[in-house]
């Protein structure tokens, strides 16, 4: 009863308009949080993570039901803590059936900007008890299709789709990119509730040949089918998967956030074979799999089988192209050339709070994968075939939750990874890892917590914590501090260094929020021009401070004020610096369903150490996170019309120009100007 | 704007650069060493206005062994004897190795003058083993404490350890003797989990920022984290309480230097 009140009470007291009125779509400070930051971690500005995106989107599409759903369900909003999922659950259960969203208020752990990210993807809604019976009647019936198609074209002639005459073609067959410089993509999703997926993908990359010579149709086609809960099936997939178990340390093909602002999530998540449909040409699995469940174990058994990219010559090649880009002849010539399959199972037993798994798994290559002998790259994985093994757990106990897991693999290097999340009170949640990578583990699809992207030749120690000291802030903060006990590429001796984070965001109202956060990363890196007979290193400092105001005038009016300095030194030499200012404005129209977004950002960064890089809106399921330096301006305008009820036109036109700059880019990439502009086009279609 | 944008993040970063401060004190077995406003146990030759927070009689031991060489541990024995008006302590700590060490011996007198508001003195004297020809050398120095609760649950501390700068001269060298002055907070969510931050500045060196948590699982056991820098060092601490005896141990990773820790060993009386 008194609950009753409670709701009641909330209901008055929160600014209910506008709470849910406007159309559902991720909100652009999740995905700037989430991936930002995952853009600057491993320094590239085309990150493919449209699994995450689609994952997010299916939600917005098809949210969860806080009554009817699963730990499992809900660890795929990635950007939930471990306890909100506990306590959500918690809350879920002990006042079932919930009556209204507006209760989220009175789960422990959940907070203005928490619910705010929650929103789009749950409902409260009453409880349909029977799974949709898989009979071809309602799979017809009620499946759901999807058709997206995507157009980018840059406007300036790149420097490799330039004339060349036949003869110095003749010479040099790498001057001038094969194809056109049309990048185009096609994607047909089917899904019947979440028990039957198919879809089909097919990719031309910008500089690719279409049709002729060297390759017709799409360069790059997947398929997938994935199928859920049939008998002791929990899934099975075939054709384009991913794989993911324990703590990623010897297999996972899907993503973790690694270190980021959202401090405490360093734990992955996303366990298991899922579908894939991503654009990603090397990330993925392609053959069969299922997991099977049987009362409190789960078995996964799977088998992958695929061409992979690499310069191969007598037998052995020495790297794998992982970029997907067959623009050249140089890259056609890499193009499917060593057979790649791979093997894997896991089982898992789970109690209540605690669960144990075993992984093994098996790589098998046709041809030889040498790296060229480098004293950084003395450990990194050689020759046709890798086996590893590995121990995961899972424990909750009160108000602490435990995990890790320890691999080993056929050369006997170890990798292990452990972490603690403590939640002392609702306000306050801590983090504790310490994960320590042998400089021989280096295992292909590991894909763990780190400061390097491969899981090898590390050791160190992370600590984060999540404050709410006071109403409508929050403060999160982590510290990690790491050493590389062998060489990496670019510093040729062992290192170390460590980096911090703090953010404050503070939402005094339900419309204005603010946010600024601090970063600084230490590490060592070889002196230039050493020329010691031992090498040097030295320290590399960088550091950014950014600041972000975003509020709403009206519903269909939303403002966004940014700022980021960034701050660089190497060694003893003269610091260099870098600014960026920022206004965007998202404005949606009440009765047509057309709404658009207009950015202008300076920036003026003296160098590439101090690029900034900016998150911006973009055309469904594309991330562009531009890295911006040099002196110039950036604009773009993003426009989305939903031309009917199931037709969707996405469009965005963005420019950058530069003052101090004459020509842009490098090599075949190359421009003649200062300006860039890029165009997108995407059309969605549902039936 | 350029100035300024630059000027605002080199004095951020100029505050990361810090180096570890010089210090013949144990580490104290706070959350990330920030003992100035840590009320759960006075340690020796720290904030001596935390001794008044103490109930009863305790004795205790503390030895830090800094990154594992024996060279560089530090040993230190102290007594909090808490009388009606006046609360008593009595510290001597060693550190160093034959050729070169440091003992100090202490009496530190703290007293609350409200329930909010205590206040402690200490004077120490300080003794330096430089080398054979110059023998043994020592002075007295002063440390002073405050520690105040602004709100209920939030405390607010000052400790300054040598203020008047006093140093030994011999007829070669001069021993400086560190003059560091410290601001910490804590800060309880619930009896069970306080928050700490500490700001530290040695005259000389950069400043030197410190917070941790400490957060009792159970009457039994404590567990401790948090980080100071710069550059950053992590910490991790654990406490574990059985009947009158407390033991207290804490690690430190420090990027370059490696693995420091802390070893506590205290008796409660009556």
């Amino acid at each position: 009863m008194i609950r009753r009140y409670l709701i009641l009470f909330i209901l008055i007291i929160s600014n209910i308009t506008g709470f849910a009125q406007q159309e559902k779509q991720i909100p652009d400070e999740l995905l700037d949080a989430i991936f930002s930051q995952i853009a600057e971690n491993r320094e590239t500005e085309d990150i493919d993570q449209t699994q995450v995106y689609e994952d997010l989107q299916y939600f917005v599409q098809n949210p969860i039901n806080l009554n009817k759903t699963s730990k499992e369900e809900l660890e795929k909003l990635q950007f939930l803590t471990d306890t909100q999922i506990e306590n959500l659950l918690y809350y879920a259960d002990m006042y079932y059936p919930m009556e209204t969203i507006y209760e989220l208020r009175l789960v422990e752990g959940f907070y203005g900007q928490d619910i705010r990210n929650l929103l789009p993807f749950v409902y409260v809604g009453k409880v349909d008890k029977q799974a949709p019976p898989l009979k071809w009647k309602y799979i017809l019936k009620y499946g759901k299709q999807e058709l997206l198609t995507r157009l980018d074209h840059g406007l300036e002639t790149k420097e490799g789709y330039k004339f060349v005459p036949e003869e110095e073609l003749a010479v040099n067959p790498n001057k001038q990119y094969v194809g056109d410089p049309f990048y185009y993509s096609i994607k047909y999703h089917f899904r019947y509730s979440n028990r039957i997926l198919f879809g089909l993908t097919g990719e031309k990359d910008a500089g690719e040949q279409a049709w002729g010579k060297y390759n017709k149709g799409f360069d790059f086609y997947s398929a997938y089918l994935q199928l859920n809960d049939i008998g002791k099936f929990k899934t099975l997939v075939a054709g384009n998967f991913s794989a993911a178990f324990g703590q990623g340390l010897v297999m996972s093909t899907s993503y973790g956030f690694g270190k980021s602002s959202i401090v405490l999530n360093v734990d992955a998540r996303n366990e298991g074979l899922h579908k894939c449909s991503s654009t990603d040409e090397y990330n993925f699995f392609r053959g069969v799999g299922t997991t099977v469940k049987l009362g409190k174990v789960e078995l996964t058994a799977f088998y992958s089988n695929k061409m992979i990219d690499g310069d191969t010559l007598g037998g052995s090649f020495s790297t794998i192209k992982t970029d997907g880009l067959h623009q050249t002849m140089s890259d056609l010539s890499k193009k499917n050339t060593v057979n790649m399959q791979v093997m894997g199972t896991h089982a898992s037993f789970m109690v209540q709070s605690f669960k144990v798994g075993m992984t093994l798994t098996n790589m098998q290559l046709d041809n030889s994968l040498k790296p060229s002998p480098y004293p950084y790259n003395f450990y990194y994985f050689s020759g046709k075939e890798q086996t590893a093994g590995s121990v995961d757990y899972k424990l909750r106990w009160r108000r602490l939750y435990f995990f890790g897991e320890t691999a080993i693999t056929d050369k006997t290097a170890m990798a292990t990874l452990n972490g603690l999340t403590l939640n002392p009170t609702s306000t306050v949640s801590l983090v504790v890892l310490h994960r320590y990578y042998s400089p021989k583990y280096d295992v292909l699809f590991a894909n763990a917590f780190g400061e390097s992207s491969r899981n090898n030749n590390e050791e160190g120690l992370y600590l984060g914590a999540e404050v709410h000291p006071f109403k409508n802030w929050k403060f999160s903060a982590y510290g990690d501090c790491f050493r590389f006990p062998w060489l990496k590429y670019g510093i040729d001796k062992p290192s170390t260094g460590y980096d911090v984070l703090f953010q404050a965001e503070y939402t005094p109202k339900r419309n204005v929020s603010m946010c600024g956060r601090f970063r600084f990363e230490q590490k060592e890196d070889n002196v230039a021009n050493d020329t010691a007979t031992t090498p040097t290193i030295s320290n590399y400092d960088r550091g950014s401070l950014r600041y972000v105001l975003q509020y709403s005038i009206s519903e269909n009016l939303k403002l966004r004020n940014s700022f980021e300095g960034t701050y660089s030194q190497k060694a003893d030499d003269d610091p260099t610096w870098g600014f960026m200012l920022g206004q965007d404005l998202t404005y949606s129209f009440t009765k047509t369903p057309l709404s658009f977004d207009v950015s202008y950002e300076l920036f003026d960064a003296m160098n590439y150490e101090n690029r900034i890089y900016t998150y911006e809106k973009d055309v469904l399921y594309a991330l562009s996170i531009p890295a911006l330096y040099g002196k110039g301006n950036r604009y773009y305008l993003n426009i989305k019309y939903k031309l009917r009820k199931n037709l969707s036109l996405y469009f965005k036109i963005g420019q950058t120009t530069y003052i101090n700059k004459d020509v842009i880019g490098t090599d075949l990439e190359e421009i003649l100007g200062n300006r860039k502009t890029d165009m997108r086009l995407l059309v969605k279609w549902q039936f | 704007m350029k100035p300024l944008i630059t000027l605002i993040l080199l004095f951020i970063l100029s505050s990361l650069q810090a180096q570890q401060s010089p210090s013949a004190i144990a580490s104290s077995t706070a959350p990330a060493n920030a003992s100035t406003a840590y009320k759960e146990k006075w340690t020796a030759f720290h904030n001596p206005a935390v001794l008044s927070s103490e109930e009863t009689v305790t004795a205790s031991v503390n030895y830090e062994n800094r990154f594992q060489l024996k060279e560089l541990s530090t040993e230190a024995l102290s007594v909090a004897i808490p009388i009606k008006q006046v609360d008593l302590g009595v510290a001597i700590s060693h550190f160093g190795y034959s050729q070169y060490n440091e003992m100090q011996g202490g009496l530190a007198l703290a007293r609350s003058f409200s329930k909010r508001f205590s206040m402690g003195v200490q004077f120490n004297y300080y003794s330096v083993y430089l080398s054979p020809a110059e023998g043994s050398k020592g002075t007295v120095v002063a440390q002073v404490g405050m520690l105040s609760e602004v709100l209920p649950g939030f405390f607010v501390g000052f400790h300054a350890f040598n203020p008047a700068q006093t140093n030994i001269k011999t007829g070669i060298t001069e021993k400086r003797i560190p003059s560091v002055f410290s601001l910490g907070s804590s800060y309880y969510f619930t009896e069970n989990l306080v928050w700490l931050i500490q700001l530290d500045k040695e005259i000389d060196y950069n400043l030197q920022w410190r917070t941790g948590f400490e957060y009792k699982l159970i009457k039994e056991l404590s567990i401790r984290m948090g980080a100071y820098g710069s550059p950053f060092v992590p910490s991790l601490g654990v406490s574990v309480l059985v009947k009158k005896f407390r033991l207290d141990l804490n690690f430190e990773q420090h990027p370059t230097l490696g693995i420091n820790s802390v070893c506590g060993l205290s008796y409660a009386f009556g």
